[in-house]
């Protein structure tokens, strides 16, 4: 299953649900679509609503063999942990999808990290074609987590004092 | 120590998540926004709601008294944070009434710094950064030590 996902932002992200749905008529593979604010309605798409639970969207990312997401923090940290892999494709200002333009540089240096694949136009060629170089991309897992180790020790410093 | 962990809903919570470990034998609260994932706050520590802040100002005047009765109250020694708009509020406090901060702007910031990290920057005892790159668009305070993933 491929899981299409656009979060909970109030704007809608029309260019990626209607890339989705019409992908969706192409492959056989069954796509789930969550459409969030957008006002695209995935005609083709075999499961597709607007909200859910967050446990209902992790239970969807389980069970996921690739994830095309917005680029949001959230559900990229979630799919990273799942070891999933990810097509991103960012919301851009110009297209009134973001009030400005950070998930395209989230987007591009996680590209640039082999941890995702970018898409800045989403279109159905476009995400055929990351979907079929899916098998190629190294997913890395966790990197050591230096931040942990800090905060804990500025802590300590601290209840020293 | 007592510390509070200042987040909103979403991916702010998400990446708050990833931090939990370091505060293992503390004793931990949350201030943050209701929302569909309230019980899941819940079952990790208490915690104080309220409603989504954003960009409204009279909201962010509200939140201010909010956020002062909570500290008032639970006298935390640490406020820690990794966005948004909801730790303004926490982190002048914390400023006025020295308590310890550390603030970690979002995961999802790699070159541009977000509105609530330049309004946190001044006051925030530790301000943290996930990316290297960040810290071209910040002031000298401003550290990388790793990220949340």
């Amino acid at each position: 299953m491929i899981l299409v996902t656009v979060g909970t932002h109030p704007q809608g992200f029309e260019r990626l649900v209607r890339a989705a749905d019409e992908l969706a008529a192409r492959l056989e593979e069954e796509m789930v679509i969550q459409y969030g604010s957008s006002s695209y309605l995935p005609r083709f798409a075999a499961r597709s609503f607007d909200f859910t639970s967050s446990e209902e969207m992790k239970r969807l990312m389980k069970q996921a063999r690739i994830i095309i997401s917005h680029a949001a923090a959230g559900t990229i940290i979630t799919a990273l942990l799942l070891e999933k892999p990810l097509i991103l494709v960012p919301r851009s200002k110009k297209y009134k999808e973001s009030l400005d333009d950070h998930q395209i540089q989230l987007t591009s240096i996680l590209h640039d990290e082999n941890r995702a694949i970018k898409i800045l136009d989403p279109q159905i060629e476009t995400l055929s074609n990351a979907i079929r170089i899916i098998p190629e991309l190294s997913i890395q897992p966790r990197k050591p987590n230096s931040l942990l180790f800090y905060i804990r020790q500025k802590l300590i410093d601290w209840e020293k004092r | 120590m007592k510390i509070c962990l200042v987040c909103s809903h979403g991916g702010h919570f998400t990446e708050t998540l990833q931090i939990l470990e370091a505060f293992a034998g503390h004793d931990i609260f949350f201030a943050t926004y209701y929302s569909s994932r309230s019980k899941d706050v819940e079952q990790i520590a208490r915690a104080y709601f309220t409603e989504n802040i954003g960009y409204h100002v009279v909201r962010m005047i509200k939140a201010f008294f909010w956020a002062f009765l909570i500290l008032w109250k639970e006298k935390p020694q640490v406020i820690v944070s990794l966005g948004s708009e909801i730790a303004v509020p926490f982190f002048y406090w914390g400023w006025l009434l020295r308590i310890h901060t550390i603030y970690i702007e979002s995961w999802c910031r790699v070159e541009t710094l977000s509105l609530t990290g330049k309004l946190v920057y001044p006051v925030a005892e530790v301000f943290l950064v996930q990316w290297q790159q960040l810290l071209k668009a910040c002031g000298k305070k401003a550290r990388y030590v790793g990220a949340v993933i």
